[in-house]
């Protein structure tokens, strides 16, 4: 277990491509993650993925450690530039991928070529234990990016409710991860 | 006081990692988990998750991203495999073996050399990010020698009135004749103003000036050291114009706080 690294980050805003290339490495599988989950193609999560370390290279002054985590900042990021494609007409000419929830469906596309495309082979045995309500949650406050407000809204749960329960989630992921 | 416990059992960090909470929440855990270890190590833990997790979801990739990233941003150095291309023509006359052969050894040098001055770069960077480290480090290690002397007592600065939202902590040492104080509970400065920490006397109240504040907001986030060889016995802050006053401006008394001599 790590802290972020604060001094990578510092040298990177300072224009270190070295540090760059660093902050790259920690970061790039979980972002690639991200953005898999929300646009489901290979090689469109690699485009976006390109794009999304663009925008923290260019951009990396606008992150501030006292406004939160980097992890988040670059969450953010990927997220909206992950959303911003499927809204974007190079995507609408390819709706074919829009029906299902990535993360959402792993449990049940555990036997279809979803396995065989993506690395999830690690993930199902971590995914499979939590409970389906876990699931929608976390898929809502992390993947989605919904503020814990408007998922309570989604789900139709007091605010106060969501944050426990999310908690409790993330909980029995650290468990079943064997943290 | 901060209870911790019911901040990490609240859900609110989980919330912050996912960036769902409004902003100025997320402010508020930044800098509490800057003055809590076991705030901060949840948050860690929670990050990891997370992390290990979307990194679960990422699809298999080969490394062109970064070199197609490389390239944008104008990374020197790239080193290019080039294909064993000689072997077909061996067959051919002795002195076109040798033309390609040379360009071979010369292009295989080459790239050689690119690496060399890759690896010599990075060597370079790990240094320089090891001499920052270790300045850090004992830093760290004379901070926490006057911390952890008998000698030395916490001070706390609470906040006067119209600014009790602010506070600080000042570790005071007499016979070291230094000063720690921690300014993380004031507010960013306005623009020409300065944040200035006063040494009193009391009875009669007289306060002389240990100097003003740094303003910049990393500066925030450390122990910043302050030579004091007075007989301290309370500090208080003021926010005072650019470069300081002569007598503390009590209107804008921050805050204050006593040395307990019990």
């Amino acid at each position: 277990m790590s802290n972020q690294p604060d001094l990578l980050i510092l040298k990177m805003q300072e224009g270190s491509e070295m540090a760059f290339s660093r902050v790259y490495e920690r970061y790039n599988e979980a972002l690639r993650g991200i953005i898999f989950a929300v646009v489901k193609d290979d090689a469109v999560a690699e485009e976006v993925l390109q794009d999304v370390f663009m925008k923290i290279w260019n951009n990396s002054s606008s992150y501030d450690v006292k406004q939160g985590r980097f992890f988040t900042w670059a969450l953010n990021i990927s997220r909206n530039a992950a959303i911003d494609h499927l809204r974007s007409k190079a995507h609408k000419n390819n709706l074919k991928n829009l029906s299902r929830d990535y993360f959402v469906n792993i449990p049940e596309d555990a036997t279809d070529e979803m396995e065989v495309q993506t690395d999830s082979l690690g993930i199902m045995k971590w995914v499979n234990k939590l409970k389906p309500t876990c699931i929608k949650i976390i898929d809502l406050i992390f993947f989605k990016g919904f503020t814990f407000k408007d998922g309570a809204a989604e789900l139709n749960i007091p605010e106060g409710t969501l944050k426990t329960r999310h908690r409790k989630c993330v909980n029995e992921l650290r468990n079943v991860m064997g943290e | 006081m901060i209870d911790t416990k019911e901040l990490i059992d609240s859900g609110d960090l989980e919330l912050y990692v996912c960036g769902a909470l409004p902003a100025n929440r997320a402010q508020e855990i930044a800098q509490i988990s800057k003055q809590h270890p076991e705030v901060l190590e949840e948050i860690i833990s929670i990050e990891n998750a997370y992390q290990r997790l979307a990194a679960g979801l990422a699809p298999d990739h080969n490394d062109e991203t970064y070199a197609k990233l490389e390239a944008i941003i104008g990374a020197k150095n790239k080193v290019v495999k080039s294909p064993s291309s000689w072997s077909p023509y061996i067959g051919w006359a002795a002195a076109g073996l040798l033309l390609i052969a040379s360009g071979y050894f010369y292009n295989a040098n080459n790239e050689t050399n690119e690496e060399i001055v890759q690896i010599e770069q990075q060597k370079e960077f790990l240094e320089t990010e090891n001499i920052e480290i270790e300045s850090i480090n004992s830093q760290y290690a004379s901070t926490l020698q006057v911390l952890s002397d008998p000698e030395t007592v916490k001070v706390n600065l609470a906040g006067q009135a119209g600014f009790e939202s602010s506070n600080a902590v000042a570790f005071y040492n007499n016979e070291k004749n230094v000063t720690y104080i921690d300014i993380q509970g004031l507010p960013e400065v306005p623009e020409n103003m300065v944040y200035q920490l006063w040494s009193l006397t009391l009875d009669p109240l007289t306060p002389t000036s240990l100097g003003t504040l740094p303003i910049e907001k990393e500066s925030y986030n450390e122990l910043l050291r302050i030579d004091n060889a007075y007989d301290t016995q309370a500090f208080g802050i003021t926010l005072e114009e650019a470069g300081g006053a002569d007598a503390p401006t009590l209107e804008r008394l921050y805050t204050l706080g006593v040395i307990d001599k019990g």
